[in-house]
């Protein structure tokens, strides 16, 4: 089952009802075109580092002004990389 | 001095990097990629790319009076920027700090020209190892033996169906992985009515992210969901690493694979093996053994495969 409203919350995206239609068909008809490959264990530390990554995950938002702060730039900001190093220096 | 065309999805300092979307569309580069750096006695040109982030769904390009470089995922770069000669360096041999890539796995630069010689000393001047990306490595050029042997993609044992099954489930969750960081605050525009945090992020997304690239945005997400991460991701990411393990034994460092076309299959091979494409307009394309690509530049018009 597709569930778009969970997929928009996941993706951080928001969709309108148009949007929506048109995604949900795009997910169907892209898993239509797909075949089975055959299954595979997954290893039992990989299991257990997705889970330590899991814990870390926010429950709920942060104030928004808290994030700009760690910023360099309010509008168009970007993490300043010719101070830590690159071809300008 | 000759002139380079080269996709916004390459930083140029103080240049736009637009990456194709509207999220970035005022975002001006604050460095310069390896790429650009080594190619200073060369005057560059950066254009607006037509792939959002990389997303290559038949781009449209102009006829660039040039050299063109910019980004291929599975050969439609290749195809529609229209030039003679295009060369898919090996995985490696060219520095991609400072590229933006949509897709770690199969996108790789590529070098494009109506003449040969260019697209030659191009590659020379940008392949080496580069301390800014650690995926690269000194390149040292394998030469093609005399003995070499040539095999038709369509001999290859490979079930086409499942590979393209797998490459559509990675790129999709690469592509969204790679794109969660234009979210209007660490990248990208950002609108000013907002409740709280995931509503900015959420609007921002929404309002500056095209339709095409919302959509494998949402497929990447769908696969990586709950059980479906194990149904499709995983179990994709197993099938490639069996085919590259299984290939590699199979073509060794005399053999050579032909396509008589813009394969999208041979690309997909390429880019899981890091092995070079070249590929000669209406004509084939050829990928050779890793770090052979100067010796398939040298050899292009003797080797009886075009």
């Amino acid at each position: 089952m597709i569930d778009i409203q969970k997929l928009m919350e996941d993706s951080k995206i928001y969709l309108d009802d148009e949007e929506k239609d048109l995604i949900h068909s795009y997910i169907r008809d892209t898993l239509d075109t797909l075949v089975e490959i055959e299954d595979m264990v997954i290893k039992e530390d990989q299991m257990l580092y997705i889970e330590h990554l899991r814990e870390d995950e926010p429950t709920e938002s942060l104030p928004v002004e808290d994030v700009f702060k760690n910023t360099n730039n309010k509008k168009y900001s970007y993490f300043d990389v010719g101070k830590i190093g690159g071809h300008d220096e | 001095m000759n002139k380079i065309f080269i996709e916004d999805l390459i930083a140029a300092k103080n240049e736009k990097m637009t990456c194709g979307s509207e999220m970035l569309e005022d975002f001006i580069s604050p460095y310069t990629s390896t790429i650009v750096s080594k190619l200073s006695d060369y005057e560059i040109t950066t254009i607006k790319t037509p792939k959002e982030f990389g997303l290559e769904i038949n781009p449209v390009y102009d006829n660039y009076e040039g050299i063109f470089i910019g980004l291929d995922t599975v050969g439609k770069t290749v195809k529609n920027v229209n030039k003679n000669y295009a060369l898919k360096p090996s995985m490696g041999s060219v520095s991609l700090y400072g590229v933006y890539k949509g897709n770690n796995t199969f996108d790789q630069v590529i070098v494009a020209s109506d003449d040969l010689v260019e697209v030659k000393r191009v590659f020379e001047k940008i392949s080496n190892k580069d301390n800014l990306d650690l995926k690269t490595e000194i390149y040292e050029s394998k030469e093609l033996p005399d003995d070499i042997k040539i095999l038709e993609l369509d001999d290859l044992d490979i079930d086409i169906k499942k590979l393209k099954t797998a490459y559509k489930i990675i790129s999709a969750v690469e592509y969204s992985s790679n794109t969660t960081r234009f979210d209007g605050i660490n990248y990208g525009k950002s609108i000013e009515e907002h409740q709280d945090l995931d509503e900015l992020y959420s609007k921002n997304r929404g309002q500056f992210i095209g339709l095409d690239a919302k959509k494998v945005i949402c497929l990447g997400y769908y696969f990586l969901d709950g059980v479906n991460k194990d149904q499709y991701y995983n179990r994709a990411l197993n099938y490639i690493s069996k085919m590259k393990a299984d290939l590699n034994g199979i073509l060794d460092e005399n053999t050579l694979v032909r396509s008589n076309n813009i394969d999208k299959v041979i690309f997909i091979l390429s880019s899981i093996l890091g092995r070079p494409t070249i590929t000669k307009k209406d004509n084939a394309t050829i990928m050779g053994p890793r770090f052979s690509d100067m010796s398939m530049l040298d050899n292009i018009e003797t080797l009886e495969v075009f």
